[in-house]
């Protein structure tokens, strides 16, 4: 179907249909962020693990000084982030892509500022022993919402799934807080619920 | 069989590359270049061709940043690309009779 010549309602069915094919691609592309999802989810999984082996004794560190190590935490972790940002490949933002950057972008920002507050309450020993737990499972339950955002909003059925496991072990790990074990499940709930999906990711948008 | 009247579609958006790219970024927020060429198999010189007549009607916005010492082009379709897109697939369903 060109200007200026005879045209065919066959021809111009071919382009409609490639039109659509070229949309659905479109759709269906990835999101760019996988190393920054890996990123942070390895960092607090380590940050998790050492707060557990510093509770535990492993490590000779006074449990007073977690709060620091909280801080450090956050500090490297938006340090990597800016520079994991600057060298990330640009591609498509889709709208669910967009979505999910900005809920992990604002989710983050809003997490890390509860952090920093709760440290500082450690820090003058005001704190409940409870808030570090729950900590992580607002992380956790954070980043299953996104999931399960992105997913339905994408329509990904993968990213949904990610995004129940992501709940069904920020729940679960309620039942540990409180047993010196938490520390070590954390760790295991960010595999599931962050690094596996980062992996998915990062492999899906080469 | 009967024919179509070419004349009656939007002239900037219909050819293959423009129209490949129109709907692909009617998806999207915005893509960038190299992902484009990529999508719609083309050359670097015939999609920049392609863009350039598009973003001269203003249906396309080219942006170019710098990002870790590498030029990173962004593109994205205006709101009057979008009414035209729009205008032209009902164009073509119409033709179609769909």
């Amino acid at each position: 179907m060109r200007p200026g010549s005879p045209t065919s309602r066959t021809q111009a069915q071919e382009d409609l249909a490639f039109l659509r094919t070229i949309a659905e691609q479109a759709q269906a592309t990835p999101p760019t962020g996988g190393p920054l999802l890996l990123w942070w989810g390895c960092l607090l999984a380590c940050s998790y693990l050492a707060h557990g082996a510093i509770l535990m004794g492993w490590l000779p560190i006074k449990p007073w000084h977690l709060g620091f190590l909280w801080l450090a935490a956050m500090i490297v972790g938006w340090l990597g982030h800016t520079l994991i940002w600057r060298h990330l490949q640009p591609g498509t933002e889709t709208t669910a892509a967009l979505v999910l950057h900005q809920a992990w972008l604002f989710g983050g920002i809003v997490i890390t500022l509860i952090g920093v507050s709760a440290n500082l309450r450690a820090m003058t020993g005001a704190m409940d022993p409870i808030v570090f737990p729950m900590f992580g499972v607002m992380c956790l339950a954070l980043y299953s919402i996104v999931f399960m955002l992105f997913g339905a909003a994408g329509r990904f059925a993968h990213y949904r799934s990610f995004g129940v496991a992501g709940a069904g072990v920020a729940i679960a790990l309620v039942w540990l807080i409180g047993s010196p074990l938490f520390y070590l499940a954390v760790p295991f709930g960010f595999v599931i619920a962050v690094i596996l999906p980062a992996l998915h990711m990062i492999r899906s948008a080469r | 069989m009967a024919d179509i009247d070419p004349e009656s579609l939007d002239d900037i958006i219909h050819g293959r590359m423009r129209l490949g790219i129109m709907a692909y970024l009617s998806a999207v927020d915005s893509t960038t270049f190299v992902v484009l060429r990529k999508h719609l198999n083309a050359t670097g010189g015939n999609l920049s061709v392609a863009l350039t007549k598009l973003s001269a009607a203003g249906y396309v916005d080219i942006s170019r940043t710098i990002k870790a010492r590498k030029t990173e082009t962004t593109i994205r379709i205006t709101d009057q690309g979008r009414v035209a897109w729009s205008s032209y697939l009902d164009q073509m369903k119409r033709l179609l009779g769909l």
